[in-house]
C-alpha cells in the first residue's frame, strides 16, 4: 500500500467514526426525550 | 420546564419536583436541582428571599435559572392564591462580572490583533487562548453551542439581565463576521478551539488534508447541523440539537459517546490543527452562513450604488 492509500483509508475511518458518533449522540439525545 | 411545588397548610415549602423538561439528559445533569430543592424544603415562603434564591442558583446554564424561576413562580402563586400573601420580587439587575468582562476583553484583543504584526499577533493569540480555556471553558463552561443558537432561532430570547455573557458571545461572533468578515470568536474566544490548539502544540504536527476530504466533511457537517436544528425546532426542544463534546471536557460530564468523541478529537489534534473546528463544529456552518449573508449584502449594496 502506498502512503497515499494509507492516508485516505485513515481519513475515511476518521470521518466515518466521528460522524457516526455525532449522529449517535443526536439520536440518543432525541430518543431520550420520550 | 414544568415544576410541581407543594406548600404545607402552615406555609412551609413541602417540596418541589421537576415534572417535565426538554433538556438533553446531559445538560439536565448539570442543573443543581436536588440541592436547590432540598434547600427550600421546610422553609416558610414568607421568609425566603426570592431574589437571592434565583441569583444563588443561577449558573452557566439557562436551565438553572429556569428551574429557580419556576419554583419561585410556583411558591409565589400558591402564596397569593391560597394564603393571600403577595410576595414582591424586585427587578433583577444586569449580571456583569469577571466572566462578562473577560469576554469583552477577548473580543477586543482579537480585534486589535488583526492590526498587529505577525509575531505580536501570535503572542496575543496564545494569551487569549489561555484566558478562554480557563475562564470560558473550565470556569464557566459556556462556549457557544448549537443548542444556544437553536434556542434563539426558536424565538426564545432568555432574559438579557441574567444572560449578558450569552448575548456578548453570540453578538460578538455574529457582528465580527458580518462587519469584519473575520470570526474572532473561533480564533480567540472559543475554549474548545484553544484546547485543541494546545494539544496540537504538544503533538507538533500539522498534517494537511486533501481537498476532497475537506469538502466531504464540510458538506456532511452542514447536513447534520441542518437536520439537528430542524428536528429540534420541530419538537420545540432546542437543547437537543447539541452534539458538541464540550461538557465532557469542561464539566467532566457527558454520555459515553461524547467521551469517545472527545478522546478521538483530542488524539487527532496531535496531528491535525483544530480538527473539530475545521470539520465538525456547528459554529463553522453558522460562520459560513453569516459570511454568505455578508457577501450577498455587500454585493447588493455595491450594485445599488
Amino acid at each position: 500500500m502506498t502512503q497515499d492509500t494509507i492516508r485516505n483509508i485513515s481519513l475515511w475511518l476518521f470521518f466515518l467514526v466521528v460522524n457516526g458518533l455525532i449522529v449517535g449522540i443526536l439520536i440518543q439525545s432525541f430518543l431520550y426525550a420520550d | 420546564m414544568l415544576v410541581a411545588v407543594g406548600i404545607q397548610p402552615t406555609g412551609e415549602v413541602a417540596g418541589a419536583s421537576v415534572v417535565e423538561h426538554k433538556e438533553t439528559p446531559m445538560f439536565f445533569q448539570l442543573i443543581k436541582a436536588p440541592d436547590y430543592i432540598a434547600s427550600l424544603k421546610g422553609r416558610s415562603f414568607d421568609t425566603i428571599d426570592f431574589r437571592s434564591e434565583i441569583d444563588g442558583v443561577t449558573g452557566a446554564t439557562l436551565s438553572n435559572e429556569a428551574l429557580a424561576a419556576s419554583v419561585v413562580n410556583g411558591v409565589t402563586t400558591i402564596a397569593a392564591e391560597q394564603f393571600d400573601v403577595h410576595i414582591p420580587i424586585p427587578d433583577r439587575p444586569f449580571e456583569f462580572g469577571i466572566f462578562e468582562l473577560a469576554i469583552i476583553l477577548l473580543f477586543a484583543v482579537g480585534l486589535a490583533a488583526r492590526y498587529l504584526r505577525q509575531s505580536l499577533r501570535e503572542v496575543l493569540r496564545w494569551t487569549t487562548q489561555v484566558v478562554a480555556l480557563l475562564i470560558i471553558g473550565f470556569w464557566e463552561n459556556s462556549p457557544i453551542t448549537l443548542a444556544k443558537i437553536t434556542t434563539l432561532l426558536s424565538g426564545y430570547f432568555p432574559d438579557p439581565r441574567s444572560n449578558v455573557a450569552l448575548y456578548l458571545l453570540i453578538g460578538g461572533f455574529t457582528l465580527s463576521i458580518l462587519f469584519l468578515g473575520k470570526d474572532i470568536y473561533c480564533l480567540h474566544v472559543c475554549p474548545f478551539g484553544a484546547a485543541q490548539r494546545f494539544v496540537n502544540a504538544i503533538g507538533g504536527k500539522r498534517l494537511g488534508l486533501p481537498l476532497w476530504s475537506v469538502r466531504l466533511m464540510n458538506q456532511t457537517r452542514n447536513l447534520i447541523v441542518l437536520v439537528a436544528v430542524a428536528a429540534a425546532l420541530a419538537r420545540v426542544e432546542p437543547a437537543r440539537a447539541s452534539y458538541e463534546p464540550f461538557a465532557a471536557l469542561f464539566a467532566l460530564k457527558g454520555t459515553m459517546l461524547q467521551w469517545v468523541l472527545l478522546l478521538i478529537i483530542l488524539i487527532v489534534s496531535l496531528f491535525i490543527r483544530r480538527p473539530w473546528c475545521h470539520y465538525f463544529c456547528p459554529m463553522r456552518s453558522c460562520e459560513r452562513a453569516l459570511l454568505d449573508v455578508r457577501q450577498k449584502s455587500t454585493h447588493l449594496i455595491r450594485s445599488n450604488t
